[in-house]
């Protein structure tokens, strides 16, 4: 119950538990799931269950903050989560996003590497402010992402990716994003990661541009460790840009690619995404 | 006889016209050269560079693993091989 574990005797239902332990709670959420406080009344609370009781609008302690946080996980998820180190290649459009969306799930550890700094063209997609036009993007997004969730622990690193340092950068990812721009670079990204790592999943982007259908976007496993997310077409180019709404769209395929690995899930259990030659 | 089954992704099968095809070879350098060879001067312009090697821009995926051109062609054949090529473009 908001973190602690408390025992109780049985039966107890979950709007006992709310007079008992946190009366003004308006907000209840049982196993990851939210309940009127009407329903509350005929909800028995079975052993090992997680409730969350929260009043609306106001600040929890810290000790609960993340707990409450997390209450709408599926059940379970949340430990996985705590535990993932996850290495994000490049902090623009699609790496701001994944960075945000695996912070606001829990992820314990995000690397993130990127050279640049953060300016006005950039705004337009990435996850940063007008008063973050200057600072490096890594910096801003560590502010941006421990806004949203102070527990996660976010390492920057400000530098140019080279073959000679990527594996010192994520030498402790579990798995890793491609977020870059350019495709050579996309490339040897890959190459360097994999022969240093063959065995750490990458999950990279390519076809994200422009505003043709979101639906084209997909997930394809194109090697045992290798995803690639995107319409593998839509080229940022001349006549062509990139935008918030589709590259939004891809950098949460990979972010819920990374959550799917994470808690184990491949293809091959039919849940969805697949190979798409 | 060696032989792999080779793999072509969006943009380069829609190039190509076709999304796979079977090429033999001793190793992976019999391979490339078999499939620039099958593939004849204009299809092989968008996979194959004018030096006749395959295009930086590639990652090459051999039997679900990722590996460098070089790697590549050094590794030996063995029938049903898969090979994969995947062309990143830009924009992130």
């Amino acid at each position: 119950m908001n973190e602690e574990i408390v025992s109780i005797e049985h039966p107890t239902s979950l709007a006992q538990i709310r007079r008992r332990f946190k009366p003004d709670a308006d907000v209840l959420v049982y196993n990851g799931f939210p309940v009127s406080t009407e329903k509350a009344e005929s909800t028995i609370v079975v052993d090992g269950s997680t409730v969350v009781l929260i009043r609306r609008g106001q600040i929890p302690l810290m000790h609960e903050l993340e707990a409450l946080m997390m209450a709408r996980h599926t059940p379970g998820v949340h430990e996985r989560m705590k535990n993932a180190v996850v290495g994000i290649a490049g902090a623009g459009g699609l790496g701001s996003h994944v960075a945000m969306a695996l912070a606001r799930v829990g992820i314990g550890t995000l690397v993130i590497a990127d050279f640049d700094v953060v300016e006005p063209s950039n705004l337009n997609r990435q996850v940063f402010t007008v008063d973050q036009i200057g600072e490096p993007k890594v910096e801003a997004l560590k502010d941006n992402t421990l806004k949203a969730n102070p527990f996660v622990t976010v390492q920057p690193h400000c530098v140019r990716l080279t073959a000679g340092n990527i594996a010192g950068i994520f030498t402790d990812v579990n798995i890793l994003v491609e977020a870059l721009d350019v495709p050579r670079e996309k490339v040897m990204l890959v190459n360097v990661f994999s022969k240093h790592f063959p065995r750490i999943p990458v999950v990279m982007a390519s076809g994200v541009a422009g505003y043709a259908p979101s639906n084209w976007i997909k997930t394809a496993r194109v090697g045992e460790f290798l995803y690639v997310v995107g319409d593998m077409k839509t080229a940022a180019e001349e006549g062509q840009g990139l935008m918030a709404p589709r590259v939004g769209v891809a950098a949460h395929h990979q972010a819920n690619q990374v959550i799917r690995l994470i808690l184990g899930q491949t293809e091959q259990d039919g849940a969805g995404d697949g190979d798409t030659e | 006889m060696s032989e792999a089954r080779v793999k072509f992704y969006t943009p380069l099968k829609e190039k190509i016209g076709q999304s796979d095809m079977i090429v033999v070879g001793y190793d992976g350098t019999e391979v490339l050269n078999n499939l620039r060879t099958e593939l004849g001067p204009v299809r092989a312009q968008g996979l194959f560079g004018e030096d006749g090697e395959i295009k930086r821009q590639y990652l090459l995926v051999h039997n679900e693993r990722t590996v460098g051109i070089e790697e590549f062609k050094q590794s030996k054949i063995q029938k049903g091989d898969t090979v994969r090529f995947v062309l990143p473009i830009a924009g992130g």
